[in-house]
């Protein structure tokens, strides 16, 4: 009996033992993770800090540099070289466009027309001076709506000199143009200047047209609640480095590259415009450089269908 | 006696990462296909500073002449396998630091797109900065999930208390 209560308590005794010991090494092994998480967790932590400090850094300086190199070109009436080109250039319908210059290209649309307060449809560009996209593409604009109507006060200009997308391009100028037609009516609102400086006004239509079919991207056109170009209209590119009368030099030449991408984008445009006053003139929507772009263009809205 | 090792990497954080990886999959997906496809614009402003075809059409846009919206689309593939659930279970050191370097390589070239984007191009492009914050959030999750992550022992139960009581007696 003696000798079994001995063992009894000699196997309470050390089974406590143990189990103190097993309990401190568990509480060592934690207080040990404990510490070690809490110093990774203040690397990660520096490390995610210095990760984004560089980053602002770099937008910083990206900002600050941008400040000091703004440049805005004046805007002045076209030159009679320039108006001449782009009547020269109207007629030029009888040659099949070279489409591959194209990009955009126009959109098909499938909602309410777009008509002015005469009832005519209505062409409607929203751009903006600095911006290289709309420089290349108000020059096709005008060669085509020059086909369906007659401007008066263009301008000419370069977007921005600052804009790696392409700078100083040569470019006409809405802000002050007039446009009459029998057939459509043309809204063309530069909606900032060459400091990107807000300078026009839209109505509510016009800015819930901007947003949710043009995404509120310069340049955007309407053409007629049918057509939506958004974007240039051929490559910034192609216009770098000439003057406003250098593009009118070869608006007419067709072999080189700025006639044969403004004259496709013109054709293009055309299109488009025929689309929405029903193919008026015929002499113009009929010829066999449109009939060829609104072939483009219907396979355009097939494709998107 | 028989041992496990595990990472003791969090529960979130193989869920979290793939999730944000899908998504920077689907964001590099559609500007590769905005790239290749002249039909497909990308839907973004072009308003002042923003400008996203700026941006994805010009010189830096292609590094060794691969297109970036081509390597942002391998990157997010090629880091699928690191974020496994049996990855982040996994003790290995050469998984936990090859997926932390995996992650430090992206923040380094996202840092050299914001360079070209904020000082050479001077524009930004809305859809390549949800790329960049997708890398930076991964970057962070995996960064703060690997620091809490200590690798572990499991011993069996039975012969872990027998072991410790030994020791004990000793």
């Amino acid at each position: 009996m003696a000798d079994g209560r001995d063992d009894k308590g000699r196997t309470s005794t050390k089974y406590a033992a143990k189990k103190a010991a097993t309990e401190r090494i568990a509480a060592q092994r934690a207080a040990q993770q404990r510490a070690d998480r809490k110093r990774n967790l203040l690397y990660a932590g520096g490390g995610v800090v210095l990760v984004i400090v560089v980053i602002g850094g770099i937008v910083l300086a990206g900002l600050s540099s941008k400040k000091s190199t703004s440049t805005v070109h004046p805007v002045l009436p076209a030159s009679s070289t320039v108006t001449n080109a782009i009547t020269a250039a109207v007629p030029l319908t009888s040659t099949t466009p070279n489409l591959s210059t194209v990009t955009g290209p126009p959109k098909a649309l499938t909602g309410a027309a777009l008509t002015s307060t005469s009832g005519k449809p209505e062409v409607l560009y929203i751009g903006a001076e600095y911006c290289p996209y709309c420089g290349v593409t108000r020059w096709p604009l005008a060669v085509a709506l020059s086909r369906f109507g007659t401007f008066s006060n263009l301008e000419t200009t370069y977007s921005a000199a600052n804009d790696s997308a392409g700078p100083n391009t040569p470019t006409l100028d809405f802000r002050h143009a007039n446009y009459k037609s029998d057939y459509v009516d043309f809204t063309g609102i530069e909606y900032e200047d060459g400091a990107q400086k807000v300078i026009g006004t839209l109505t509510t239509e016009q800015n819930s047209l901007f947003n949710s079919v043009g995404g509120g991207a310069f340049p955007f056109i309407d053409f007629g609640g049918k057509w939506a170009q958004s974007g240039a209209s051929y490559a910034t590119a192609t216009l770098a480095g000439l003057t406003p009368e250098a593009v009118a030099g070869q608006l007419t030449d067709a072999s080189s590259k700025v006639g044969s991408s403004v004259q496709a984008s013109a054709d293009v445009f055309t299109a488009a415009i025929c689309s929405m006053d029903g193919g008026k003139p015929a002499s113009v929507c009929t010829s066999t450089g449109v009939v060829t772009a609104t072939t483009a263009l219907a396979s355009l809205a097939t494709a998107s269908k | 006696m028989s041992s496990t090792r595990q990472s003791g990497a969090p529960v979130w954080a193989a869920p979290a990462c793939l999730v944000l990886t899908a998504i920077g999959i689907g964001i590099a997906t559609y500007l590769t296909i905005a790239h290749y496809d002249t039909h497909v614009s990308l839907v973004c402003s072009a308003k002042g500073a923003i400008d996203c075809e700026a941006v994805t059409t010009s010189a830096q846009s292609k590094v060794f002449g691969i297109p970036v919206a081509v390597l942002g689309l391998a990157y997010f593939v090629g880091m699928i396998p690191w974020h496994l659930p049996i990855a982040w279970r996994s003790a290995d050191p050469r998984i936990r630091f090859g997926r932390l370097i995996y992650g430090l390589s992206g923040i380094g070239f996202v840092c050299y797109l914001v360079y070209a984007e904020a000082v050479i191009i001077k524009k930004i492009c809305l859809w390549c900065t949800g790329v960049h914050i997708v890398t930076l959030l991964i970057f962070v999750v995996t960064v703060f999930a690997t620091a809490l992550a200590i690798p572990t022992d499991v011993v069996d139960d039975d012969e872990a208390d027998d072991d410790e009581l030994e020791e004990a007696e000793n």
